[in-house]
């Protein structure tokens, strides 16, 4: 045995030496894994009754003996009884039998938990400590890290090994015992003579062996240790208990080693396909990797999962591997914790044929469902399940039911499609592949995803007890009741996920759709974090004696979005959705010819006659609908999850395909720089970085050349080149980077070009390419059933110039539109219904066109096909789309199907989901009556179009006109009704959201603004650049523990089910106030996530 | 008609007005004066504060930049080194223990041999260029014929580019040995020309694509394109200012690690002052002769998969590619960590630009090589602190899976896939540690010989 000098000695808890380690001293260095053991006073009953003359001594013990002591107190004395006082509980034998009585019995001193953190560049172990109590009087703070060392400075710790891995505490809790990936052995500490004041840890080496007498020098990844046993009260045997299960990815195997020897007991190999064999005998061959010895490929196991559920009796392994998409779970005897056979192999979804698992979690078995906020795995409605998470390398946390099913969970169905499913056990593991289930749009997998880029690291399943007289409310985020998996982030999150919520609804209540929404109650969901999900727009009805009847009210936009308690209640708009306008485009006073989001009535306490509200407002009717409605805003919001916790939304009539500032990267640059190429074919925009698939451009969208900007000089042009505008140009603040030299000499050959809007049609759209077509101009008021003839292209052309008076019909005497306008195909557009035909502007000199289009063959062009050498600096331009809201959300960006196809062709994704769309035109195809309208999928199969265009009810105030039919504007009285019309709309459905945009076109008006007399037809008067807009908040908003670690690498289960999260990673501070650090050990319970210790 | 400005970029191409550029060139010239005097000239046999190296693509020469840090010589240089009698030399030693005359064992690293650089030096090919070299990057031309050497100093600031035929380094149309890099090599003006621009300060990093290099600089945050077509001369040819954001704490701009995405044309450069990747592509004018290229700004993502609760992922230094392009490999500062992103291309060509692993590391790394040298790629990066070399298992998570000794101050790694070594300029001991990280070696990840007698601290 080799005795390690130098190293000593720890306070125990009955000593006065309990200093807290104050927060500004750092101790940790790169922590990776922790272990944790009971040190303090014990009687040494060798399992007999206890006596008073037993001895008793301070020594490590199992760790059951700490578990028993961390018990709620058990108050024997009931209502003036003479029992004894509620007091810790202590396990038998160990009870305090000094007393007068027993003046000469040893006292026996207390017993504390100490936490071994493992540290793996220095090869050391930190000891930390803290009093064995119920986790309901855990305050935060109490766990302080000792000194293994007081006679050198600093808080020091003891070396164990070389590229220690991991630790684990074996069965008797008198030793730790830690595999070393850099000496491919294990060491053994002693802890008691670690935690001993006065004396020298001792840390043996242990080589490990197979029973042949090979030496197994393989470097291990990771290790779990037979689960706790041993007897309290006799003395700690000289060598280390149980077995270790070690993981040897470059051998392809785990290896159950005897701690006291080092013998490999039995092992689970992989052969070259992966498939798990148990060798009985022990005897592995593995390559001496810390010898040089060459490796092989093969499986890679390198994360494993113990767990032994004393209710079931039932104890399993999982191993996963970093190459491997397949779980193996190996069933172990309960008894000796020997592999008894590997039944199941759970192979995780993997379509590229490249997925690993580099962190395990297994549950307990659990009984699923139940809302009573208290545990009842014996008697649950949903029926008993089993699962494993698996951190996958498509940075999602995999679930799988290895109980009965054995078999993945798709945790991403779309919630549409779950709304009515009533089955909890159902509910507990989804299905893949069922096509009645279809995931969400945009779901990587069947895993868990985290927000955003968020890499998971690290899973751990705990149980959470309910606390007596929990006075939080019952959907408070932080109140946890029943199973949860924490899960390490690399961005220093850690997320918490709903397993088995016993607090709250299974299944979507009818009564409360909004506060049960599919994501906020079933297994495998992230935890949110939103107060009062199911608030509603109601008062306390003054009425009502008992005070608790309410009343629905309309005045109001829900609880305050920027509230400092953080957001609360239901998805919702924040107001009633803004129209935005660009200068010149409209009068304010005829908006009403513009789209809109769709109104509802709203009737109320307050609005007894009702008042019209936004869909997605907060007033718009939820709960129990009366007879022939809905729950609107249930239907708007279908699936919580899709959406992001706060952003804004903005429905741009031409708009560009990326709202990106330099503070986001979601769909690229909103200006892009490319270079511009001509040749016999036309014009194209050429890169390198092949973006445009991914953009989402689709042919016929727009490319908005933006040129340099001329107030800036010519900071937008590469050096040599300058910003060049035409004198002669009528477009506003819009140059043309062209070299220094050259730009008075290419004036004239580029002046069509320098002189236009410079907005381009995209005739082909490949990943590294866009075919650009000159663009014709269009009247804005073209109809969108097609013109018919010039002269009502003419019509139209000067109703588009009255749309600016602000003057009714009947006063107008704006001047007619002086332009000529020709109703023809326009076959460098997006084909159109009816006729085919548009407004095109026609002349037979520049003059006859507007500003910034050129006359070319009888046609107004907002573009032209330009020499090359007027165009070989880099370009800036913008992607719009074409004839169509761009529909971009802040964080979600713009969502599209578009992806390349084998010839580098941007196409539509075929496989892609219905609602993956974000742009929709004024006139889509209709919808379906027969299909589902939370889904949209028809009775025989498919889906009705998205969008489609749909007549429905729309609520608003409309002018009270009191002579329309003699031709004045006077209002009557009142001057408004409130009015609920058919209207023509458009439903769009994307992956949060499905909203009806009503009045995508106008009539025109006869006599007065809004009197929609005219008959013009279907006529749009969207001007680009036109927005609808909304902030949409109290989306979904994960529930995050509020800790700062810099690079979380493990979470790990402790004592009382508490958890601990291994932060690895260095702080580097820049506050006088706050100490960087080598890695931190933060701590917190399930019942109180946000009280946390801080270790570093 | 009017057309709103949708940008909020402020990027830009930095210019300077003539008189500073006037006034630095005189500075130059005075410098230049001194660069004649034979006492002062430094050794072509030694290496003096090494920063910069980089391995020829066939494996068989390494190029180190001598930064001459305390300016106790005239001018820095580049040697170069035959790794042919690396390999020899080394190979003997770790096979046989053979000590040639004129190495030792390292009393401290027993595995290790230490030898007087001058052995390895080839004579007569070296090439002298300015104070502080940063950094070294190759172009290969891929046409058989030579390389070309792009070598950032901050001293004048400048950018040397030197030819290599195989046997000499050329930059000086002398024809001298070890010659000082004439004008015409040392780029210090955009175009060549003072009125058009001045190459901005602190040029830090560089990278040499098949007919151009970028070199970004540490202070201003300036991203400066070099011109440089084979058989042609290279020349400044843009500058980009802006592409990132200033710390809020300093008010500093940098520009950092670059590199490119193999064949693509994608260019990745990292900030000092930002958690920003900023991609950049070069243009190059269709059909004219005297239109110079230009830099074109692509995609940009964020490093927010790493540290996100702990005050961003700033800091960049270090980057390289995958051998295929498929992962990215970035030193961070802050927190202190390899970050690894899926740079593989999409299903439109795009490259994915995902973060997929992490892994902590220490807190001053400087730069990194990724190479497979049988068992997969590795990251090797610098510790210039602890004098380490981190060793990084990029498979599932990501993890350490060596922490190696190398000297002090190890700055420049560089990897000679075919010999499976890795070399390290150790900035304050005047050295090359020769790391062996072939994973069937008996000395796998050591420290197998020292280039150089370590200088006294």
């Amino acid at each position: 045995m080799k005795r390690l000098a130098s190293l000593c000695l720890l306070m125990i808890a009955a000593c006065s030496d309990t200093t807290p380690t104050g927060t500004n001293l750092l101790n940790l260095d790169r922590p990776v894994d922790i272990a944790f053991a009971c040190f303090g006073g014990l009687r040494i009953t060798n399992g007999q009754p206890a006596t008073v003359d037993q001895a008793v001594v301070t020594s490590a013990q199992p760790t059951t003996s700490c578990d028993k002591r961390s018990e709620e107190p058990v108050d024997t004395g009931s209502n003036g009884s003479n029992g004894p006082p509620p007091g810790p509980p202590t396990p038998p034998g160990q009870e305090q039998l000094h007393d007068a009585q027993h003046p000469t019995a040893p006292i026996i001193p207390d017993t504390a938990w100490y936490a071994f953190i493992l540290q793996s560049e220095s090869g050391t172990v930190a000891i930390a400590t803290w009093l064995t109590e119920p986790s309901t009087k855990f305050m935060g703070g109490e766990v302080t890290v000792q000194d293994a060392n007081p006679l050198t400075p600093g808080q020091n710790s003891i070396s164990v090994g070389e590229n220690p891995v991991a630790i684990g505490t074996d069965v008797t809790g008198c030793k730790e015992v830690i595999a070393n990936a850099g000496s491919c052995d294990m060491s053994i500490l002693d802890v008691t003579s670690a935690l001993t004041a006065g004396q020298t840890a001792i840390v043996d080496r242990l080589d490990v062996t197979t029973p042949n007498g090979g030496k197994l020098r393989s470097k291990p990844a990771a290790m779990q240790m037979q689960p706790p046993g041993g007897t309290i009260g006799v003395t700690c045997p000289a060598g280390a208990t149980g077995l270790a299960y070690v993981a040897y990815p470059s051998c392809h195997a785990v290896a159950a080693i005897d701690t006291a020897t080092g013998v490999v007991q039995q092992a689970i190999t992989f052969d070259a396909s992966g498939v798990p064999t148990i060798v009985p005998d022990g005897n592995i061959s593995c390559p001496d990797e810390c010898g040089g010895e060459p490796i092989t490929a093969g499986t890679r196991p390198v994360t494993l999962s113990l767990l032994f559920d004393a209710r079931v009796d039932r104890e399993v392994l999982a191993i996963g591997a970093d190459n491997s998409n397949v779980v193996s779970i190996v069933e172990l005897d309960p008894n000796t914790s020997l592999p008894l056979s590997v039944p199941t192999r759970i192979a995780l979804e993997d379509p590229n044929s490249n997925l690993g698992v580099t962190s395990l979690a297994v549950s307990p078995q659990i009984g699923m469902g139940g809302n009573q906020s208290m545990i009842n795995d014996d008697n649950a409605t949903g029926g008993q399940s089993q699962f494993v998470y698996a951190v996958a390398t498509d940075n999602t946390i995999r679930v799988a039911d290895i109980l009965t099913l054995n078999r993945e969970c798709d945790t991403q169905i779309d919630p549409r499609y779950l709304h009515d499913e009533t089955s909890i056990k159902k509910l507990s593991c989804l299905p893949l592949g069922d096509p009645t289930l279809p995931r969400r749009a945009g779901a990587r997998g069947p895993g868990i995803e985290l927000i955003g880029d968020a890499i998971p690291t690290s899973v751990a399943i705990t149980q959470v007890k309910e606390v007596a007289g929990d006075l939080r409310p019952k959907d408070s985020p932080t109140r946890l009741i029943g199973y949860f998996a924490f899960a390490t982030a690399a961005n220093g999150a850690t997320y918490v996920i709903n397993i088995d919520n016993d607090d709250k609804a299974d299944v979507v209540d009818p009564e409360d759709p909004i506060g049960t929404q599919i994501p906020l109650d079933i297994a495998h969901q992230l935890r949110d974090s939103v107060l009062t999900r199911g608030l509603l727009a109601t008062e306390l009805d003054p009425s009502d004696p008992s005070g608790k009847k309410t009343l629905p009210i309309c005045d109001t936009l829900g609880p305050d979005p920027d509230a400092t308690t953080g957001p609360a209640g239901g998805a919702r708009s924040t107001d009633q959705p803004g129209l935005t306008l660009p200068t010149g485009t409209l009068a304010a006073e005829k908006v009403v010819v513009l789209p809109s989001i769709r109104q509802v009535t709203c009737t109320g306490a307050d609005e007894p006659n009702g008042k019209p509200v936004a869909e997605t407002e907060f007033a718009a009717p939820v709960g129990p609908p009366p007879p022939g409605q809905v729950n609107i805003r249930d239907q708007v919001f279908p699936d919580l999850r899709g959406l992001r916790d706060d952003e804004t939304w903005t429905f741009t009539w031409e708009g560009s395909l990326s709202q990106d500032d330099p503070d986001t990267a979601i769909d690229g640059p909103a200006v892009r720089e490319s270079q511009m190429t001509v040749d016999s074919f036309g014009a194209h925009i050429v890169d390198q970085s092949k973006p445009f698939c991914d953009a989402g451009v689709e042919k016929y969208d727009i490319v908005q050349l933006r040129g340099c900007d001329p107030s800036l000089g010519d900071a937008d042009c590469a050096l040599g080149y300058t910003c060049f505008v035409h004198p002669q140009s009528k477009v506003t603040g819009l140059g043309a980077c062209m070299l220094k030299d050259e730009a008075d000499r290419l004036s004239n050959a580029c002046k069509p070009f320098l002189t236009t809007l410079r907005r381009y049609t995209v005739g082909k759209s490949a990943t590294g390419q866009l075919d650009l077509l000159p663009r014709k101009h269009v009247l804005r008021t073209s109809p969108v059933d097609g013109c018919t003839d010039d002269a009502q292209c003419q019509t139209l052309a000067n109703y588009a110039a009255r749309l600016t008076s602000s003057l009714n019909p009947v006063d107008d005497k704006t001047a007619a539109d002086p332009h000529m306008w020709s109703c023809r195909i326009d076959p460098d557009r997006a084909p159109i219904a009816g006729t085919g035909k548009r407004c095109i502007e026609a002349c037979s000199t520049d003059t006859d066109c507007d500003d910034g289009t050129v006359c070319d063959a009888g046609t107004c062009m907002e573009s032209v096909v330009p020499p090359q050498a007027c165009v070989n600096a880099a370009q800036r331009y913008e992607l719009r789309a074409g004839e169509a809201f761009a529909v971009v959300g802040t964080k979600s960006g713009y969502v599209h199907p578009i992806i390349a196809d084998a010839g580098g062709s941007c196409v539509k994704d075929p496989a892609a989901k219905p609602n993956q769309i974000g742009r929709f035109t004024l006139n889509p195809p209709a919808c379906d009556p027969t299909a589902d309208p939370g889904t949209g999928a028809l009775p025989g199969g498919g889906f009705e179009p998205n969008p489609c265009f749909e007549t429905i009810d729309e609520t608003e105030y409309q002018p009270n006109w009191a002579n329309l039919a003699g031709g004045s504007c006077t209002l009557g009285s009142p001057g408004t009704n409130l009015v609920m019309r058919p209207s023509d709309a458009i439903k769009f459905r994307n992956r949060g959201m499905t909203l009806d945009i009503v009045d995508p076109t106008y009539p025109g008006d006869a006599v007065c603004i809004g009197d929609r007399g005219a008959n013009l037809g279907r006529i749009p008067t969207v001007p680009p650049g036109f927005q609808i807009v909304f902030r949409q908040t109290a989306g979904f908003s994960p529930l995050i523990v509020q800790i700062t670690p810099a690079y979380p690498v493990k979470a790990v289960i402790g004592p009382t089910q508490s958890v601990w999260v291994i932060d690895e990673g260095d702080y580097l501070s820049t506050s006088i106030t706050t100490p960087s650090t080598s890695g931190k050990v933060f701590r917190f319970e399930g019942q109180s996530v946000n009280t946390i210790s801080v270790l570093q | 008609m009017h057309i709103a400005q949708a940008t909020v970029w402020a990027r830009g191409r930095s210019k300077r007005v003539p008189m500073r550029s006037v006034i630095l060139l005189a500075c130059a010239s005075i410098t230049g004066c001194t660069a004649s005097a034979e006492e002062v000239r430094p050794p072509a046999d030694q290496i003096f504060f090494p920063t910069g190296a980089a391995v020829s693509p066939d494996d068989a020469f390494l190029f180190v930049a001598s930064a001459n840090s305390e300016l106790r010589y005239d001018s820095g240089s580049i040697t170069v080194m035959d790794l042919g009698k690396v390999d020899q030399i080394s190979n003997d030693w770790t096979t046989s223990q053979t000590i040639p005359d004129g190495c030792s064992q390292d009393p401290d690293h027993i595995e290790t041999l230490i030898c007087d650089e001058t052995r390895f030096i080839m004579p007569n090919t070296g090439a002298r260029v300015g104070n502080f070299a940063t950094d070294i990057a190759v172009q290969d031309f891929k046409s058989g014929g030579p390389l070309r050497l792009i070598v950032p100093t901050r001293g004048d600031p400048s950018v040397a580019w030197i030819d290599w035929d195989g046997k000499k380094l050329s930059c000086n149309p002398s024809g001298d040995n070890f010659a000082l890099c004439d004008e015409n090599h040392r780029l210090a003006y955009v175009h060549n020309d003072p009125d058009v621009g001045l190459l901005p300060d602190e040029p830090f990093g560089a990278f040499a694509g098949k007919d151009f290099a970028i070199v970004t600089h540490l202070t201003t945050g300036a991203v400066t394109l070099i011109d440089s077509p084979p058989g042609g001369n290279a020349s400044i040819a843009d500058v980009l200012t802006g592409l990132f954001a200033a710390d809020p704490l300093t008010g500093l701009r940098g520009s950092t690690g670059v590199a490119g995405r193999g064949d693509s044309g994608i260019v990745y450069v990292g900030a000092r002052s930002e958690d920003r990747i900023q991609t950049l592509t070069v243009g190059r004018p269709v059909n004219s002769d005297i239109a110079p290229p230009y830099i074109i700004p692509e995609e940009y993502f964020f490093l927010d998969a790493v540290g996100g609760t702990a005050g961003g992922s700033t800091d960049t230094r270090g980057m390289a590619f995958s051998a295929n392009g498929d992962r990215m490999y970035l030193i961070n500062r802050r927190p202190p960590s390899l970050q690894i992103y899926d740079t593989s291309l999409d299903a439109g060509g795009a490259p994915r630009n995902k973060g997929i692993a992490a892994t902590d590391l220490c807190r001053e790394a400087s730069t990194l090589a990724v190479m497979d040298a049988g068992d997969g790629d590795r990251a090797y990066v610098t510790c210039f602190q602890d004098g380490q070399l981190y060793v990084v298992d990029p498979r599932g998570l990501a993890s350490v899976e060596d922490i190696i000794s190398v000297g002090r101050g190890p700055y420049a790694v560089t990897a000679a896939p075919t010999r499976k070594k890795v070399y390290v300029t150790n900035f304050l001991e005047d050295t090359v540690a020769v790391v062996d990280v072939s994973p069937t070696s008996p000395t796998h990840d050591r420290v197998v010989l020292r280039i150089g007698e370590p200088k006294a601290p």
